[in-house]
């Protein structure tokens, strides 16, 4: 268990090396940071100054040096459009960035998990159908329109909830249905599919055979296999959303990542994005590193390293 | 039988082995949980009582360190070892009957052996009948008393091993003992397989299932069923030819 945790830590650090990496010369392949990072009317002095005061026209192993160095402690520079540093500025957004992921996952498994559950141990129901047909739509529904349509209908036409912005609690309720909308779907599926698999594994067979209850057998035999796979495609899931689901933090004028990445981008904020960037690389890093415990603890031929 | 006594009598009465060990056990689950439950819903125990039980049965289907291998998981068993672990939870609640399908099959042949050995030993110890499905002849000359060749689903011969094996009366068994390889045999002859292939059991039989295939058939073959006949001490046979006379049986 040890061993694979320290395995899986080892393999996250290098990852995140990596993230950097990308971090740090995604500014610079297309060659002079500086024209990126200033507007296009400046004047050559201008520019030159930018350089100098960026430290552009030092070598660029002493550059990456030294972003390596603010890196570590999170310090990303200054956002060029606001002035302030782009560290905090990320992290003033990841309260309403959890908060929607959170809500949009907790969602999509309280709904998902119990209608895969029903589908699998009762396959052909009506039950089953309208799960299958809900993880269809649930799936297959492109999430700006849908953001669209849900405010045409619950924000114009009948006032129940507000079409955009984080004021009020009922704010988070339509982007975390739209954000959270396709991994129910997906939930649905795994969960029906993955019951009906294990339920005709030989091991469900010899449960049957020692006289075991029905409800025991599907709590201890059926439940727990069903869990392994679950666990990873939440943790899965659960990244992507916390990365900030752009469309739709824009959509709803969300003030979450998204919606940062969104404008930083747009204002072409250098050193915005590449806080933004790896801070998402982090948390999803941090994340699948849960996920890999969760998974050790459920499954013994992972804890044991088979 | 409603479906709760089936389920008192499932693990607690009969015990079952089954054919693949490599899938028969739940992977998540200790393999001292796999056997004890079995105990706790049966036998009323505590999960004291269980664990003390299990590791006795352990020891008695050969397992070496019972203690240690408790807390182990299916996975770090072998094949051989896994068939132990069925084993232990089949006879855990002492059953009458223990309903063995082709538990040597995905087996390796020494490790075969090993499990043959067992079983006999466990027959001896705990007196339970032990109803041994397989296709391997071989295996059954080494455990079975009393035989039971099937075909179409249907029993076709009933006889103590040794009377089978001597004066198979079924063209059946006969055909199966044929097509038995031996070391004894010393020129090279070929192997003897049954012509045809087995009835459509989802056509309703009007005469005799192995008719189709059978050298000895004749008319009243193709009219009735043949019931079970007795044909010898404790040995019955579902055919109308007689194999002694060579000929129709009377009557
Ligand atoms: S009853 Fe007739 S067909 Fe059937 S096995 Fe005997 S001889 Fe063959």
């Amino acid at each position: 268990m040890q061993r694979y945790f320290l395995s899986k830590l080892g393999q996250s650090i290098l990852l995140l090396f990596g993230v950097l990496l990308l971090v740090f010369f995604m500014v610079r392949v297309t060659g002079d940071p500086a024209s990126l990072m200033i507007s296009r009317e400046a004047s050559p002095e201008a520019v030159e100054a930018f350089r100098e005061k960026m430290g552009f026209n030092d070598p660029i192993l002493t550059q990456f040096g030294r972003f390596l160095s603010g890196a570590v402690v999170g310090d990303f520079g200054n956002s060029l459009h606001f002035k302030s540093p782009a560290m905090q500025m990320v992290m003033e957004r990841v309260p309403a960035t959890v908060q929607l992921a959170g809500t949009a996952l907790l969602m999509a498994a309280v709904v998902g998990i119990p209608l895969g559950l029903i589908g699998g141990f009762n396959p052909g129901s009506a039950m089953d159908n309208l799960g299958r047909g809900l993880a269809l739509l649930g799936q297959s529904i492109p999430n700006f329109w849908l953001a669209l349509i849900l405010i045409l209908i619950f924000a114009v036409r009948l006032g129940w909830f507000p079409s955009f912005g984080r004021d009020e609690w009922k704010s988070v309720v339509m982007p975390a249905f739209v954000l959270g909308l396709p991994t129910m779907g997906q939930i649905v599926r795994l969960t029906r599919s993955t019951v009906l698999e294990i339920r005709g594994e030989d091991f469900i067979r010899t449960a049957h055979s020692k006289g075991l209850e029905p409800r025991t057998i599907y709590v201890k035999h059926v439940l727990r296999n069903v869990a392994i796979p679950l666990v990873s495609v939440i943790g899965v899931q659960f990244g992507y959303m916390l990365g900030g689901s752009i469309y739709i933090e824009t959509i709803f004028s969300w003030p979450g990542m998204g919606q940062l990445v969104e404008q930083s981008v747009g204002w072409r904020d250098f050193p915005l994005v590449q806080a933004v960037a790896f801070f998402v690389s982090l948390v999803v890093l941090l994340l699948n590193l849960l996920t890999d415990v969760a998974y050790a603890i459920i499954d013994p031929r992972i804890r044991y390293g088979k | 039988m409603s479906p709760e006594e089936l389920r008192d009598v499932r693990g607690g009465q009969i015990g079952f082995v089954f054919q693949d060990p490599m899938s028969s056990l739940n992977p998540i689950l200790t393999i001292g949980e796999q056997i004890s439950e079995t105990l706790t819903r049966h036998l009323d125990m505590s999960k004291e009582q269980a664990k003390e039980r299990t590791l006795k049965l352990l020891a008695q289907v050969g397992i070496p360190d019972p203690k240690l291998r408790y807390k182990n998981y299916p996975f770090e068993f072998s094949g051989g070892m896994r068939q132990r672990v069925m084993i232990a939870i089949a006879i855990a609640c002492t059953p009458e009957i223990v309903i063995a399908d082709e538990p040597t099959t995905a087996l390796d042949v020494t490790v075969q052996a090993q499990i043959v050995d067992l079983f006999r030993r466990l027959r001896e110890m705990l007196g339970v009948a032990v109803i041994w499905i397989t296709h391997d002849l071989g295996v059954v000359a080494g455990v079975a008393e009393r035989v039971l060749v099937m075909y179409g689903g249907r029993p076709a011969e009933i006889a103590l091993v040794d009377d089978l094996y001597e004066r198979p009366q079924h063209p059946y068994t006969l055909g199966l003992l044929g097509a038995l390889p031996s070391l004894e045999s010393t020129e090279s002859k070929r192997l003897v397989s049954i012509r045809g292939t087995p009835p459509d059991l989802l056509i309703p039989l009007k005469n005799c299932p192995f008719a189709w295939r059978c050298d000895y058939a004749f008319d009243r073959c193709w009219e009735e069923i043949p019931p079970l006949i007795a044909v010898g001490v404790r040995h019955q046979a579902a055919c109308f030819y007689d194999m002694e006379k060579g000929g129709p049986r009377d009557g």
